[in-house]
């Protein structure tokens, strides 16, 4: 078996573990913990607290001495300091069958509704042109339907912790944050240099 | 109808690189908008500290240490979400060096029956082998490695197990893995914001498409 | 295909007038004699990514380096999807927009869209094609390695020999071109800058109104024209739209006897003075619909309205909607109770292609009109 160190140079080990193998961390844990406390990575670190403390000021780079439980709980094999850091795994979780999936950019926007083209995500079905009721928007969204907004629209069933299985329709405007002053000055550096080439300039 | 036996899917986007938990906080996301402030509000935050910061909001999972950043969702309507947290996020603090991406899918197949989860076991790893070493051997984990076809660095990673969620169900991990050419701290995460950018799709289809073709074959 | 009459190409000495118009966007393809191509905007052939244009010339066995002059009329994405690819064929190629392009904002807006996170059709475009202008420009002198940019008055493109041919600009005005420069700047101000979260969020970069710096061309075929009316509106400012260049003494004389509709032949883009003093009675018109949902030209007024100026009036495509039939119930009922209105995108395979010897004599009769595909007389439009 490889060194747990070595495998951890991929980046998703320590999510591999976590969704499959619930079992096992639940058996790592104290016998009074109960799964909430899982969820709060510093009680549980204060429980275990003669044998493990957080380091300050250290990287969190696995000690090369150090071997791993599923990723989750590291035991010492030296001094070094340890990260705990496990992973709370909830009894249920979200889950979303998709039915049918679309990008859209709003085309025009009127008193109470907006119309849009739709491009299927999955290229599965033509493109569409729609028209939105804005109620249609969540509120905290409304601020954001403008002409060239672009938001995701998803439909299928949704399964919430317990299992309630519910037809949804979900919108959501996409939110990147604006154009800094950086991104500014280079694309203008850039067009520049490319008007430059062109013998613009 | 593969559709319908996912019980459980996942995606994750995880960076190798040296980080700054604390910056990321659910108030921070906000302040650039890149949440809004309900969703900030309602975060369910577990720490923030310089060495470690997790928390989840809107159903999306953050993990962040000095030197990995885990964002995560079981919920497929913030996959693009996400990427898109990832490209603000990065965009802002673009002097951030990462070293490495994977983009990751996880899924949970719920099988036909019990016969059948034993079958795909046998096949993809059969038990002949172990006659006379181990009693009743069972498959527990098996992973898959190949090179990436699009002739980038990195790997595509595959583990399959029995589902520790489903039953009679089969665990199914894809990550996508990208090393980049980044190594020190001068250049920043510009190579890792354009793979994102343009691979995040393709990626998320990709997996999905090669899990269905594995329970096809199987 | 191969063998029939559609497949064929135009004989040297034949003038084609191709024009394909799948209900958003549309291209024209122009054959002025021996293996000269011209093309004016783009748009996708049927069920594919790949430009009409390609699509068609690939048909009927013409190499895409044939076409040495291609124009973007304006900057709306839907006269412009595919025209990079167009460009990168066509080798031998000269690329000519608006001057009203020829500005520090516009090529601002241009890179500040490739850094978009996001698709967006319009300027990508652009920016394509400025970078196959830059990786050509090494082999020549930085001076003629382009775009050119077109402005009213101008002769775009001339030959003598061996079939004459003038390609004259008739807009935009130097009215339109302050109105474009003004509209660019300040569409590049709200990209950037802004106090609300609205404004501040990233997002596409959306024409407004480009309309108004269309350029419509005038082409002289010995002693017979073509007038071709992109997407240019009327306005109210007798400085801009069809009424400057009806006023206009320097736009070339004679009248045509081929007439592309302006503007999917809205209300807005009619101007009578065209029909009196610009065009043969009887000329031929052709129209390319514009179907966008709801929104719908030529309505059945505007096809009245063409129809009362000539009868030979023809449209790429019937300017009708179609719905989409979803397999999965669930998704078919959700869509119903979610949208106000849900239409496909409009796709189709109609051109009208338009093809006379160049020696034959005057008048609209000359010519020899085909309807490909969905194409179709415009009184049909709306059956």
């Amino acid at each position: 078996m490889t060194s747990r160190s070595s495998a951890l140079e991929s980046p998703s080990d320590m999510f591999y573990q976590s969704s499959n193998e619930a079992g096992l961390f639940d058996s790592e844990l104290p016998a009074s913990s109960t799964l909430e406390e899982t969820r709060r990575p510093l009680l549980y670190l204060e429980k275990l607290a003669p044998k493990y403390k957080l380091p300050v000021g250290t990287n969190n780079s696995p000690s090369p001495g150090a071997t791993y439980d599923n990723g989750m709980v590291l035991e010492l094999q030296d001094s070094a300091p340890p990260l705990v850091f496990p992973k709370p795994l909830p009894p249920q979780l979200d889950h979303f069958q998709p039915l049918q999936s679309w990008e859209g950019v709003v085309n025009n926007v009127e008193e109470h509704a907006f119309s849009t083209t739709l491009r299927d995500r999955l290229k599965k079905s033509p493109d569409q042109v729609a028209e939105f009721p804005l109620e249609e928007v969540s509120l905290v969204d409304r601020e954001l339907v403008h002409p060239g907004a672009i938001f995701y629209w998803d439909i299928g069933y949704s399964e919430d912790k317990t299992g309630q299985r519910i037809r949804a329709s979900l919108i959501k405007f996409r939110r990147l944050p604006a154009w800094t002053t950086r991104e500014i000055e280079n694309a203008k550096r850039d067009a520049s240099k490319m008007r430059e080439n062109l013998g613009w300039e | 109808m593969l559709d319908s036996s996912i019980k459980v899917e996942s995606a994750a986007i995880v960076l190798l690189g040296s980080f700054n938990p604390k910056i990321f906080h659910p108030a921070w996301l906000a302040s650039e908008n890149m949440v809004t402030k309900q969703e900030s509000e309602s975060a369910e935050i577990s720490v923030v500290h310089p060495e470690v910061t997790a928390f989840t909001m809107n159903k999306i999972q953050y993990e962040i240490t000095r030197d990995r950043f885990v964002i995560q969702t079981t919920y497929s309507p913030s996959f693009n979400v996400m990427k898109d947290l990832v490209l603000g996020m990065f965009g802002l603090l673009h002097y951030t060096p990462v070293h490495a991406l994977g983009l990751n899918r996880e899924f949970h197949f719920l099988l036909e029956s019990e016969d059948a989860w034993h079958r795909l076991g046998h096949k993809v790893a059969p038990k002949d082998i172990w006659e006379g070493i181990l009693e009743k051997p069972g498959t527990r984990k098996l992973i898959v490695e190949g090179v990436r076809s699009d002739g980038r660095e990195g790997c595509v990673r595959i583990e399959f197990a029995p589902s520790a969620r489903i039953h009679p169900g089969l665990f199914f991990a894809i990550n996508d893995h990208f090393q980049l050419a980044s190594k020190n701290a001068a250049s920043g995460c510009q190579e890792m914001l354009d793979l994102v950018r343009h691979e995040w799709g393709a990626s998320i289809e990709r997996s999905k498409a090669a899990a269905f073709k594995f329970l096809e074959r199987t | 295909m191969a063998g029939s009459s559609s497949s064929r190409k135009p004989d040297d000495d034949e003038i084609e007038i191709s024009i394909f118009g799948p209900g958003y966007g549309e291209c024209i393809l122009l054959h002025l004699g021996f293996g000269y191509w011209a093309a004016i905007d783009s748009c996708p052939a049927f069920n594919s990514s790949e430009p009409a244009a390609l699509h068609y010339l690939s048909s009927i066995g013409v190499d895409p380096e044939c076409i040495r002059l291609i124009l973007a009329t304006h900057w709306h994405d839907d006269h412009i999807r595919g025209i990079s690819d167009i460009f990168l064929a066509a080798k031998n190629s000269k690329f000519y927009c608006s001057a009203a392009l020829r500005s520090q904002e516009f090529t601002d807006l241009v890179i500040l869209s490739k850094k978009l996170m996001t698709d967006d059709p319009g300027t990508n475009e652009f920016n394509k094609v400025m970078r196959i202008l830059g990786e050509r420009g090494g082999r020549q002198r930085k001076a003629s390695i382009g775009p050119e940019f077109v402005i009213a008055g101008q002769v775009m493109a001339r030959r003598d020999q061996p079939l004459p041919f003038e390609l004259h600009a008739l807009s935009p005005s130097s009215a339109s071109l302050t109105l474009a420069f003004n509209e660019i700047k300040s569409c590049l101000e709200n990209t950037t800058a802004g106090k609300t979260v609205r404004q501040r969020t990233k997002k596409r970069i959306v024409a407004q109104e480009p309309n108004h710096v269309a350029i419509a061309l005038w082409l002289k075929l010995g002693d017979r024209a073509v007038l071709l009316g992109s997407d240019l509106e009327e306005s109210a400012n007798p400085s801009t739209g069809w009424t400057v260049i009806a006023d206009s003494l320097v736009r070339p004389s004679g009248r045509a006897d081929v007439f592309k509709i302006a503007h999917h032949g809205s209300e807005t883009a009619h101007q009578p003075r065209v029909w009196e003093e610009m065009l043969e009675d009887e000329s031929i018109a052709a129209v390319t619909p514009f179907i966008n949902g709801r929104l719908q030209i030529p309505s059945e007024s505007d096809v009245r309205r063409i129809l009362s100026c000539t009868r030979r009036a023809y449209i790429t495509s019937p300017v009708k909607t179609k719905r989409t039939r979803w397999a999965n119930k669930t998704v078919e009922k959700t869509i119903n109770d979610t949208v106000l209105s849900i239409y496909e995108f409009p796709q189709s395979t109609g051109q009208i292609r338009l093809r006379r010897k160049h020696s034959s004599s005057n008048g609209a009769a000359n010519w020899n009109v085909e309807l490909l595909g969905s194409a179709c007389e415009l009184h049909l439009a709306h059956k």
